[in-house]
């Protein structure tokens, strides 16, 4: 509360003292080579705006970002006394940081540099207007020294950060993210929501393009993970609320009971004597587990785990335990810890195919249409078939499989438009392997295109091609069963032949999308992060900074941020934790403080601020007071429109200051500047 | 929309000029349950979806817009029994509910053939969906005098629910409607192969292509001629011609040897209402001439 209170005392007190030195700016005109001064004569720039007010000095240059432009502006500084800098060049994107980095060698704000683009803006689109663009280029530089004039000094601040990172997901993304913060000193608070770690890649019965076993790969990652000092692990686990911002995050964790102790030694008797027996969610409906169970032999923690809603209470599990282990009074619990960064990685659905009404998937008669996902726990070692393939419906060996590519991909029927960009690779493998287990059986694939992208892939579907695998190029438009025989059968074309064909099938595997996961709407409203229109969690730019979320201090690894396969969910995972680590490592986050502020005398406490603010850095305390938490503020300026009584206000951003620049844009005249301030 | 129990009833040009006891049931039905089927004076074709939309969609649109106008003026909601006029008529009075450009438009053109402006005030039904939703299995039962002993293969058209976003009656790929409804009526609907797919008639291809029409309804017949039905039940007469006369072409052409009956959901509804079965106008149809129902129940 302290800290809030010198926020808002830092709110006011900066409105207040804005005792400033006479602005004695620096103007200068770039020719970017011709870029410019092929089309802007630079020099009638230079004489239209020497005698500007508080202009002091005025000079133009082929290369203001070269090594002698700088130093010109250095020695400005120096030598006319110029206080801050007018740069016409280029876009302010481009080189603002180079300018405003050499006055702040020189002593000076970097904020108090300002830059007129007059290439993109003006010389390139009027290439074939010289006079005019000249003018233009006038105008824009007065306009700049307007702004210029009114500009505050912004304080860089070090915040220190707390040295422990949340990672949400305790799948390959969540796992090697903890890994990597762990191997860098870091300690690391992993939740899972599922009683084991491991996620879908344990689920698989072999990973492509090499058909690895992916138990392998991943055991030594949960192993070491499962021992590691660092790592507090949060199973059967739920993220409840993340409140505070960069480097110091509270965090609520729900833990759901397991009702067996951590004493237990794995032995299995209890599940062994449960006399409950329900489908197994994990093996997707291809085994069967007891009320109490392991979610599969390889788990961490190997404690047991027992499902209250299927539980009989029969009692026989507790009487059986050797150690005294089970324990039906465990409640629920609730913890709450500190960390600096969060790394999500909260994974992926498979989609679930029964709103694709022609495909019968999940309804009576039509048990022998399984997706990939069910495919992998059926071929796995621990299958009820011992990992034989027989279909569901009967237990015969398929002796004809057709895969339907894209289902709930490339489907704007169902809403995703998007490729999930790893089935052709999954349904490649697992027909491969069906190939290698039934040489005599018929696969095929029916795909739109076939997308096996980047080293290996290509060569990984050839393979297929050659253990015989038939691709057909066409969406089946439907699964039938014929009402008599129980046959299924495939409808599609052929779209290369433009031949229609009813495919029989012994058994029909669907390759469905990967989908945000159930929850997400509710985790990410706790994170207060942006996200997708599909449903995933949205990075900060897709190309520059793909691992970062829409809020400072919370990155995102692996299928939450959108479809991947483990080598990329892996790579981003890397990514995330070491971008989450910098600033624990470092200790400190620099945060300019070019944060909104608020003038109470004007602010009403309607609170339309905090709905248009997209980081959530607006907050109202226990009085109704609305207040800014600058730490949290990104200078995005979104509040100041909603704010109905103008109370609102960007530091470098006022609308007095914005006024200024464009009153000056517009001749110079800043007679409607008052009219609107005494509206 | 109305309060009052009235339709405006567009009867479309297949049923008054080829089924004419297909009329005779709806307004026999209609009564019964204690509607009113006003008539639309001086409406057109609907026009067919599949030609005219093929060739101008404005020009379709204000033709549709012009006879939904003539009902909107009798401040009622239109009635057919054809999946065509309600592919029509609904497709087009939910696009110019929803869009004001075209809207506008529609209503230029129509400005220049009379005192017609498109309002956008009413809604467009088709018997099938009044029967199987609004009056419903269960209410029917108020209704009937008696029940009809039968298998019935029921044909549900292309365009009664589809394109089913904006129909919105109920999901094509495995709709229950009529098999619901004809149940409480005793029939039993058999399911057969490709059950969903097109008669051949419609989109113009029996005008077109009418080798392509006879070859897309030879493979519909053989699919229901496997389960043996007592009579195919459809809800339009566009496909009641198809299967009616068309089975008489394959008979010619093909040398199969059908007789199946084909009835419209209106002359079932009809007969079980107590209509007397020589209007139910078998005898003047192509095949079916002599088929009759067995009633199972009776009430007094």
């Amino acid at each position: 509360m302290s800290e809030e209170n010198n926020q808002k005392k830092e709110n006011v007190q900066s409105d207040q003292d804005k005792k400033k030195e006479e602005p004695r700016i620096g103007v200068y005109i770039c020719h970017c080579g011709h870029n410019i001064a092929g089309t802007v004569d630079v020099e009638k720039v230079v004489e239209s705006i020497k005698s500007e007010k508080n202009v002091v000095d005025a000079q133009h240059y082929m290369f203001m970002c070269s090594k002698a432009g700088l130093d010109m502006i250095k020695n400005a500084i120096h030598e006319k006394g110029i206080n801050r800098t007018v740069v016409a060049s280029c876009s302010k994107n481009q080189h603002g940081p180079t300018f405003a980095g050499a006055i702040e060698e020189e002593g000076l704000n970097k904020h108090l540099h300002f830059q007129v683009d007059i290439r993109e803006y003006c010389s390139w689109p009027h290439q074939k207007q010289k006079k005019e663009a000249t003018d233009k280029a006038i105008q824009l530089v007065k306009a700049g020294i307007a702004r210029s004039r009114e500009l505050e000094e912004v304080e860089t601040k070090k915040l220190p950060t707390t040295k422990a990172a949340l990672v949400i997901g305790g799948g390959i993304a969540g796992l090697r993210a903890a890994y990597d913060l762990v191997n860098l000193g870091i300690p690391v608070h992993l939740v899972e929501k599922e009683s084991s770690i491991g996620g879908h890649m344990t689920m698989l019965n072999k990973t492509f393009p090499t058909n690895e076993c992916p138990q392998c790969s991943i055991s030594p990652l949960t192993n070491a993970i499962a021992r590691h000092k660092l790592v507090t692990l949060y199973t059967l686990s739920q993220v409840k609320s993340v409140n505070g911002s960069i480097g110091k995050f509270e965090v609520t964790i729900e833990t759901k009971p397991r009702y067996v102790k951590d004493n237990c030694t794995s032995c299995g008797e209890c599940a062994a004597n449960c006399p409950v027996e329900v489908p197994s969610e994990w093996d997707m409906g291809m085994s069967t587990r007891g009320a109490i169970y392991k979610l599969y032999p390889q788990a961490i923690p190997s404690t047991y785990v027992r499902d209250k809603k299927t539980c009989i209470e029969c009692n026989t599990c507790i009487n059986i335990c050797p150690v005294q282990a089970v324990d039906f009074t465990m409640k629920p619990k609730t913890t709450t810890v500190e960390v600096g960064s969060v790394v999500v990685a909260a994974g992926y659905d498979e989609y679930d195919p029964t709103d694709i009404e022609p495909y019968h998937y999940g309804q009576p008669g039509y048990e022998d249409i399984i997706t990939q996902l069910q495919l992998e726990r059926l071929l796995n070692p621990t299958s009820l078939t011992n990992s034989l393939v027989l279909r569901p419906s009967d237990g015969k060996v398929p002796n004809r499989v057709v895969m339907i590519q894209c289902v709930g991909s490339r489907n704007e029927l169902v809403g995703n438009e998007y490729c999930t960009g790893v089935c052709c690779m999954f349904a490649v493998k697992n027909a491969g392997i069906l190939k290698d287990l039934l040489p005599n059986a018929d696969i095929t694939i029916c795909y739109i295109d076939i997308r096996t992208p980047g080293l290996n892939g290509e060569e990984f579907y050839k393979s297929a091609q050659k253990k015989g695998v038939r691709f057909v190029r066409g969406r089946p438009s439907e699964i039938q069963r014929d009402p008599k025989t129980g046959e299924l059968r495939v409808i599609v074309e052929d779209t290369l032949s433009q031949t229609p064909l009813e495919l029989p099938a012994d058994m029909v595997v669907l390759s469905a999308a990967m989908v945000p996961p159930k929850g997400i709407g509710i985790l990410g409203s706790a994170l207060k992060v942006l996200r997708t229109k599909e449903g995933f969690l949205k990075e900060f730019h897709i190309k520059m900074n793909p691992t970062k979320s829409s809020k400072d201090g919370i990155f995102l690894a692996g299928a939450i941020q959108g479809p991947k396969d483990i080598s990329s969910s892996v790579a981003q995972a890397g990514s995330a934790a070491a971008s989450a680590a910098a600033p624990l490592v470092q200790g400190y986050v620099e945060k300019e403080m070019m944060v909104a502020k608020i003038n109470y005398d004007k602010c009403v406490s309607c609170g339309m601020c905090i709905t248009a603010c997209n980081p959530a850095a607006i907050e109202r305390d226990a009085d109704g007071k609305v207040w800014v938490n600058s730490i949290a503020c990104k200078s995005c300026g979104m509040c100041m429109p909603a704010c109905p009584t103008g109370a609102i206000q960007l530091i470098n951003f006022r609308e007095d200051q914005l006024f200024d620049e464009v009153s000056a844009l517009g001749g110079g005249k800043s007679e409607w500047k008052q009219k609107v301030e005494t509206l | 929309m109305s309060e009052n129990k009235s339709f405006a009833f567009f009867l479309g040009c297949i049923m008054p000029n080829r089924y004419p006891q297909i009329e005779k049931a709806t307004r026999f039905i209609m009564q019964k349950l204690g509607w009113e089927l006003k008539d639309m004076a001086r409406a057109s074709c609907c026009p067919a979806p599949g030609v005219f939309r093929s060739f101008d969609k404005h020009d379709w649109m204000v033709a549709a817009a012009r006879n939904i106008n003539i009902a909107e003026k009798m401040n009622t909601d239109i009635l057919t029994v054809c999946n065509g006029c309600f592919g029509t008529l609904q497709e087009v009075n939910h696009h110019l509910k929803e869009n004001d450009v075209s809207k506008e438009k529609v209503n230029q053109k129509l400005k220049e053939i009379g005192e017609y402006e498109y309002q956008g005030t009413i809604n467009v039904r088709h018997i099938a969906e009044f029967l199987g939703f609004q009056i419903g299995p269960q209410e029917i039962q108020n209704y009937i005098v008696r029940k009809v002993n039968a298998t019935a293969a029921i044909h549900y058209g292309c365009h009664f629910l589809k394109p089913s976003k904006t129909r919105n009656i109920q999901s094509p790929e495995k709709p229950t409607i009529l098999e619901e409804y004809v149940e409480a009526l005793g029939v039993k609907s058999l399911e057969f192969k490709n059950k969903h797919t097109c008669c051949g008639a419609g989109g113009g291809v029996k005008a077109a292509h009418p080798d392509a029409s006879m070859t897309i309804l030879a493979e519909k017949m053989s699919n229901i001629a496997e389960v043996k039905p007592d009579f195919i039940l459809d809800v339009c007469p566009f496909c009641h011609l198809q299967f009616d006369s068309g089975q008489e072409f394959l008979n010619k052409n093909m040398g199969t040897n059908y007789d199946i009956p084909v009835i419209h959901i209106s002359q079932l509804t009809a007969y079980c209402m107590g209509m007397d079965p020589k209007y139910l106008g078998f005898n003047y149809q192509t095949v079916g001439k002599k088929f009759f129902f067995t009633p199972s129940e009776e009430k007094q």
